[in-house]
């Protein structure tokens, strides 16, 4: 697992060229931060379109009921 | 009053609607207008957060010694303290959200009151801290320590304190203690950003003070 960085990073020719094998820190640390920047954006897709998903299989068929199902008019109707 | 007049009108046609004109699809949004709004704002502060722990980790990383040698030590107990603090503001927000739920304004307005109460404590405690901190001299100019230190939280204040103002201005649209669709998804927003700005610091707290 340590080494799982750098090995994965050896697929980029500019990171395996300036890098090298990964044996300083900063090489290792280099290839930790980029394997976590890089894994964000996919892990939030996944995250919001499941999300999206999931609510949209929530969502009433018909089209009657409140516009979401946590929200509820408080008072329907503003009386004086 | 019934609920059928509140609702909109249903389609009974089953037909597919069609660009530029025909009836819309029966079948309601799952995600509001307003859920997809704050969805994107919290994914493109999530990336903002990514890249600047990903330059921290480079740097500690770096660094054959953390902290360097010579640095104050950052004040653990008082941070303990204050993740409490937010954790409770976290508990207090959930609150408001079940209350909104159930229609109680009385105890959703008071749980945002209490909610907001608790973020000013927060950022009050982290102020006097990073007072201290300066004082002792780690500022943003001392070293990586410093920068990085000041950078991360920082961002992470600058998040706290934007939520408490929303959360004010929340509150005084309640003042008059009516409620509304309009308002209700206001509140359902601010919660949504709460949480995540609770989260952060729930990364953040371990990365920095925790080693």
């Amino acid at each position: 697992m340590i080494s799982l960085p750098s090995l994965m990073l050896q697929s980029c020719a500019m990171c395996g060229t300036t890098l090298g094998d990964g044996s300083d820190p900063l090489t290792r640390s280099l290839s930790t931060s980029v394997l976590f920047m890089m894994s964000m954006p996919f892990l939030l897709f996944v995250s919001v379109a499941g999300w999206f998903v999931y609510r949209h299989r929530l969502s009433p068929e018909d089209g009657a009921g409140p516009t979401e199902a946590s929200i509820r008019p408080i008072q329907e109707d503003a009386s004086p | 009053m019934s609920r059928g007049s509140a609702a909109p009108k249903s389609f009974d046609t089953g037909e597919l609607p069609r660009y530029g004109g025909g009836p819309p699809s029966a079948r309601r949004p799952g995600v509001s207008n307003g859920r997809i709004a704050i969805v994107m704002l919290i994914v493109a502060e999530t990336m903002l957060f990514t890249t600047l722990i990903g330059g921290y980790i480079v740097l500690r990383g770096s660094a054959g010694v953390w902290p360097p040698p010579g640095q104050p030590r950052l004040p653990l107990a008082v941070t303990w303290v204050n993740t409490g603090v937010l954790a409770v503001s976290c508990w207090s927000m959930s609150r408001a959200w079940r209350a909104l739920g159930k229609k109680d304004a009385r105890a959703l307005y008071y749980s945002l009151l209490e909610t907001s109460i608790l973020g000013s404590t927060f950022l009050a405690i982290q102020g006097t801290e990073w007072v201290r901190l300066v004082s002792f001299g780690l500022t943003l100019s001392s070293g990586i320590y410093g920068a990085t230190f000041y950078t991360l939280i920082g961002f992470h204040g600058a998040h706290v304190a934007a939520a408490v103002g929303w959360l004010l201005f929340v509150l005084l649209r309640f003042r008059g203690n009516r409620f509304s669709l309009g308002k209700a998804a206001m509140v359902d927003l601010c919660a949504i950003y709460w949480f995540f700005v609770c989260g952060v610091w729930a990364v953040l707290f371990p990365l920095v003070y925790l080693r």
